[in-house]
């Protein structure tokens, strides 16, 4: 596992370890892994997934309207996948990073 | 509504929010061109008196250029740990410093390049003008598409070369001018065609190299360290400088002044925000698009240069050679305009899978 790493690296191999995830599943285990509790950083968590899209290391999947609010009312939660690119870039990732158990 | 209604709309909204971020970008870039010419007039901030270590000139106004580059760095650097404070992201930027081999090791070297490109910026500016160094920036997608082809055995469409012979023609219109005439009076219009070449090889490179890192981290944390690291760099030659006995300290203590320190601080915001929106459009608008929006920052900062300053500042010319000049370089950024806008709106199919070509080249599945 990377440990003390940046955030888009951990939320890589989350992915990449537990397959196609939600993105209410995925932020609130990163943000209890990296010690964060507010609204304001899930959020920067969740643009960080959005950003990763766009970088072609996640593809969208289905998606649907948060109706209850379990992560962000009135907007749309999303499942992600991991790409060929993300598990490439990845891998390249544990072998530099400082702390990969 | 309907899950795809809500989508569709969600993504109008999220595209209505990359443009405006890629319009900032350009508007932020373009507008950096004014304070940065602007703090020349202001007092003897940038003039620190050479007189005793016998350099010529022109060695004085290169020194010269290079502190105000090193105060842009340390502007930059320092609005961005307030932006950066303020966004709660303090702790990823250490987390991203201290991954040197992964990540900090680009910015580092993103920092070098910029500081090139920053510094052949002013030298253009003061060389030759402030609005020939706008517009030679624009030809760094040369150096990206060169590298990528060279380095990363990337495949470049017909209209990919299209786009560089088109940015090549508008850049040789654009030094064509300048070359010709000899710029303005009191002018050295080589060594300012030299900068506007450091521009564009400076900021190719860092695009290259930045991108490389961007990617995999937050973009305003790895933005910051570039800009962290330019400034450690400048401050390193800064101290060689001093101790080979030339007076760089002398007039910092300026800083204090009031419309030194307004000078300084619309410096250091209008560059670190440029490059800041410009990766906040990336996501919603995809990198072509943004680069796209983006390039028009060379259209805004001739136009601000000459509202601000006047055609003669701005573009530098005199009698003689006003309509060579003024022709040149509206020519050459429309042509320019054209270039970017070619390179920038590839399909946006193509963009990944050209960055799925580069990792099976580079030891994946062939």
């Amino acid at each position: 596992m990377i440990r003390d790493a940046p955030i888009k690296f951990r939320l890589m191999e989350i992915f990449q370890e537990g397959g196609p995830q939600w993105n209410y599943e995925v932020v609130p285990k990163l943000m209890e892994e990296y010690g964060m509790h507010s609204h304001h950083e899930q959020q920067m968590v969740n643009y960080d997934i959005i950003e990763m899209v766009s970088a072609g290391f996640l593809t969208e999947g289905e998606s649907v309207i948060d109706e209850e609010g379990k992560f962000n009312k009135g907007h749309l939660l999303t499942k992600y996948t991991i790409t060929a690119l993300g598990i490439a870039t990845v891998d390249e990732l544990k072998k530099k990073v400082r702390f990969y158990e | 509504m309907s899950v795809e209604e809500f989508k569709k709309a969600d993504h109008k909204k999220k595209v209505r929010f990359g443009i405006i971020m890629g319009l900032f970008c350009a508007l932020y870039w373009g507008v950096w061109y004014v304070p940065g010419y602007a703090i020349w007039g202001f007092d003897s901030f940038l003039y620190p008196d050479m007189s005793s270590t016998g350099v010529s000139a022109e060695m004085e106004t290169l020194l010269d250029c290079l502190l105000l580059t090193c105060i842009n760095a340390t502007a930059c650097a320092a609005v961005l740990f307030i932006w950066n404070g303020a966004l709660g992201k303090l702790r990823e930027w250490k987390r991203t410093l201290l991954e040197v081999k992964a990540a900090s090791k680009y910015f580092m070297l993103a920092g070098v390049c910029g500081a090139i490109a920053v510094y052949g910026t002013y030298i253009a500016a003061t060389f030759l003008s402030p609005g020939f160094a706008a517009v030679a920036g624009l030809l760094y997608p040369i150096i990206g598409t060169v590298m990528s082809v060279l380095y990363l055995k990337q495949k470049v469409s017909k209209r990919g070369y299209l786009a560089i012979i088109v940015l090549l023609t508008g850049g040789i219109t654009l030094y064509a001018g300048s070359m010709i005439t000899g710029g303005s009076v009191g002018s050295n219009a080589g060594l300012g065609a030299l900068g506007g070449i450091m521009a564009a090889v400076g900021w190719g490179f860092e695009g290259v190299v930045a991108g490389k890192a961007l990617d995999i981290c937050e973009p305003d944390v790895g933005l910051h360290l570039r800009f962290c690291f330019e400034a450690v760099f400048w401050w390193v030659i800064m101290i060689v400088l001093v101790i080979m006995g030339y007076p760089m300290f002398d007039t910092l203590g300026q800083i204090a002044n009031p419309s030194v320190f307004v000078a300084v601080l619309m410096i250091g915001l209008s560059f670190a925000w440029c490059y800041v929106t410009w990766y906040k459009s990336f996501p919603f608008l995809g990198v072509a698009r943004g680069q796209a929006v983006g390039s028009l920052y060379a259209a805004f900062a001739v136009i601000f240069l000459i509202i601000f300053f006047g055609p003669v500042d701005a573009l530098g010319y005199t009698d003689d050679s006003m309509w060579i000049i003024i022709g040149s370089t509206i020519a050459g950024l429309i042509i320019c305009l054209i270039g970017s806008y070619l390179i920038a709106t590839e399909d946006s199919e193509g963009m990944v899978s050209l960055k799925d070509t580069s990792i099976v080249l580079g030891g994946g599945k062939e």
